[in-house]
């Protein structure tokens, strides 16, 4: 072969853990600090997931804030290298329906989940009972492939958690063996970030993304 | 965090992270500790008669890390002795962010520093299945390696996965990726077979920067086929006969591997698959790894290295540099009529014009000592005058070809041979005519023509 041969040569990238933060960013989370704590915490946990060096794993992070009168995409799903946080900013209401439906159509979507990723991981963070129709869509949102398969974890925050409010968590995570995190004192969210933080990069360490290591690691 | 005997321990730097457990620098960078994820009974006590096994065995000097001391609960782990300015071999294998893969393989070493890392692995790896152990978990974050690049040590941390022989099926701790198929499965436990297959795969990613088993169709399906693949499901990317999981990745592999090592993998990636006894051996990839580096020229222009077989550089397309052809041969004894009688060889080193060629233990002793000792320094310079210089602890002797004068070069000095030309050829010979001794046959340049 004649010349450099190699001026094309290419390198195969880590497969993606897509990780998606559903957040809920209505007006009482700008209560006891709630948000700030919350913006920290996410910005810890995307920071630490850059700083993984996985061969075979990357982690990706995004955002899905849910507040005002619906759901935005706060920060898309990128490697956790590259996102730039912005705070979020609580105001309005509790439209967790329409989170699920969007979380629902960025899984489904290659260009934003490509096939090749690990299994996902959707954590949800709220501090009180949605205000919109939740429950279809939440059942839309788990018969979607990756939305069925997704690790999904949930925590309450705030005192103004009720029973019915953890409910909604509960039929979010749909697994019994994964408890709804409480984190009654605001101040508590940290070391719930810090779990999740530690559940996503020992499954992208080992790249076994199942169950059973999960359980494993929570006990 | 404290070990058993009560002494502090502080963690400074995170070198490695696998899905066992964490590596971390402490005190200094003279020891490192091992922090093991679980932190079950059952995962303590395995630990604690583990540690207790590897100190009673006799590692002689290999560069395999010794346990010093468990930590107290409720940390699980160990201290173990540590090597200052080392970086786990991970990071030679892929950039961390977006970057041009030829300009970072030649930034991290290039070609020859890849291949002789690799073979002083093979060769720590040999050490141990030499005394009846095996490794158990090889993998790019337990092999460190020196981190200045003028440096090529390496040392095995992770020695708790070390095992006498494999006892127990399924017990082992498998790397995604790296692992047999047979202890992936749990059909067999670790043992030299497997440490050899996690090792093939290591080399051949490596140096080419594709994972031998990860083909296009893998790369860009789900987790699920990318564990078929690394179960031996699937054929490797360069299957000698089916074609169904090429990649399209990675650099070309003739380039960066010769004859001898793309053998070594197509044994190690069919028929080793399923035959754990069909894979070569760590010794083989070692001695293979070595005779590949030792024919490496270094780009003038790009500083990259690659094979002298080459017509030109493959990094950047420029003439190779002019080099001297030495060919290594055994000379076995003296004919009646005096005459040496010697034996041939595939193996020869490449001594670049201007480049200090350092000829070690391994290609000066004939014998199994594949240490990495230096016994002479070779200097070919713009005049075409070859100067040897004896560092060694016993004379050397140049011996012109056919009879030619013979003079020895003493300890610690040096010899510069004039006339180095096509028609009279030199040799280097590593010990005295009546005993059996390594040569080295200087007899032609390396052309820029093609051969
Ligand atoms: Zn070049």
């Amino acid at each position: 072969m004649d010349g450099s041969t190699s001026d094309q040569a290419m390198f195969q990238r880590p497969r993606p853990l897509p990780v998606l933060i559903l957040a809920d960013v209505s007006g009482s989370m700008a209560n006891d600090g709630k948000i700030d704590v919350l913006n920290r915490s996410v910005a810890t946990m995307i920071r630490t997931f850059a700083a993984e060096d996985s061969l075979r794993g990357e982690i990706w992070a995004g955002v899905v804030t849910f507040g005002g009168s619906g759901a935005t995409l706060h920060h898309p799903l990128v490697p956790a290298a590259d996102v730039r946080w912005d705070d979020m900013r609580a105001s309005g209401r509790t439209p967790l329906g329409a989170a699920f439906d969007l979380v629902a159509a960025l899984l489904a979507d290659e260009s934003v989940v490509p096939r090749r990723a690990f299994r996902p991981t959707v954590v949800l963070v709220s501090d009180g009972v949605p205000t919109d129709e939740w429950r279809a869509a939440l059942s839309r949102l788990l018969t979607t492939d990756k939305g069925g398969q997704a690790l999904r974890l949930a925590v309450g925050v705030g005192q103004d958690m009720d029973a019915e409010a953890f409910d909604v968590l509960d039929h979010f995570i749909a697994n019994p063996q994964v408890k709804v995190g409480r984190a009654e004192d605001v101040h508590e969210l940290p070391r719930y970030f810090d779990w999740v933080t530690a559940t996503v990069t020992t499954q992208v360490r080992s790249g076994r993304v199942t169950n059973d290591d999960l359980l494993d690691f929570m006990n | 965090m404290r070990t058993e005997d009560d002494q502090a321990v502080e963690l400074t730097r995170r070198i490695g992270a696998g899905g066992q457990g964490e590596v971390w620098e402490a005190g200094g960078g003279r020891i490192a500790v091992k922090l093991l994820h679980s932190r079950d009974q059952r995962a303590a006590e395995r630990l604690a008669t583990q540690l207790r096994t590897l100190r009673l065995l006799d590692l002689g000097d290999l560069p395999v890390a010794r346990p010093l001391a468990l930590l107290r609960p409720p940390n699980l782990g160990y201290t173990m002795v540590m090597l200052a300015d080392m970086v786990a071999l991970r990071h030679l294998f892929a950039p961390a962010g977006r970057t041009a893969l030829v300009p970072w393989y030649t930034e991290t070493g290039g070609l020859r520093r890849r291949l002789r890392l690799l073979g002083r692995t093979a060769s720590a790896l040999a050490g141990l299945h030499g005394r009846g152990l095996c490794y158990g978990d090889p993998s790019p974050v337990n092999v460190m390696v020196s981190e200045p690049l003028d440096y090529e040590q390496v040392y095995l941390i992770d020695v708790d996965n070390v095992a006498v022989t494999s006892e127990v099926r399924g017990s082992a701790y498998a790397t995604r990726g790296y692992a047999a198929p047979e202890v992936l499965a749990g059909r067999l436990g670790v043992s030299s077979l497997s440490d050899a297959f996690s090792f093939a795969v290591m080399a051949f990613e490596l140096l080419t920067v594709v994972h031998p088993f990860v083909g296009d169709k893998v790369y860009d399906g789900e987790p699920e086929l990318e564990d078929k693949a690394f179960a031996g499901d699937l054929p490797w990317i360069e299957h000698s006969t089916d074609a169904s999981n090429r990649s399209r990745f990675g650099l070309a592999r003739d380039v960066v591997l010769t004859s001898g090592l793309r053998t070594l993998a197509a044994r190690a990636f069919e028929a080793g698959v399923a035959d754990p006894t069909a894979r070569p051996t760590v010794a083989e990839w070692r001695t293979k790894l070595y005779e590949a580096a030792d024919l490496t020229l270094a780009c003038p222009d790009c500083h990259g290295t690659y094979l002298g077989s080459r017509a030109t550089c493959p990094w950047c397309g420029v003439a190779p540099p002019p080099a001297l052809f030495a060919q290594v041969l055994t000379q076995v004894g003296l004919e009646a009529a005096g005459k040496p009688m010697f034996a041939e060889s595939r193996q020869a080193l490449l001594v670049q014009r201007q480049v200090v060629t350092l000829v070690s233990a391994r290609t000066a002793a004939a014998a199994a000592d594949e240490s990495e000792q230096p016994i002479v320094d070779l200097w070919y310079d713009q005049n075409d005058l070859l100067t040897v210089t004896n560092r060694w602890d016993r004379p050397v002797w140049l011996v012109g070809v056919s009879g030619g004068p013979r003079m020895a070069i003493a300890v610690g000095h040096d010899a510069t041979i004039p006339l180095l030309n096509r028609r009279s050829g030199w040799e280097l010979h590593f010990g005295p005519a009546h005993e059996p001794h390594r040569v080295l046959r200087f007899n032609r340049l390396v052309r820029r023509d093609n051969r």
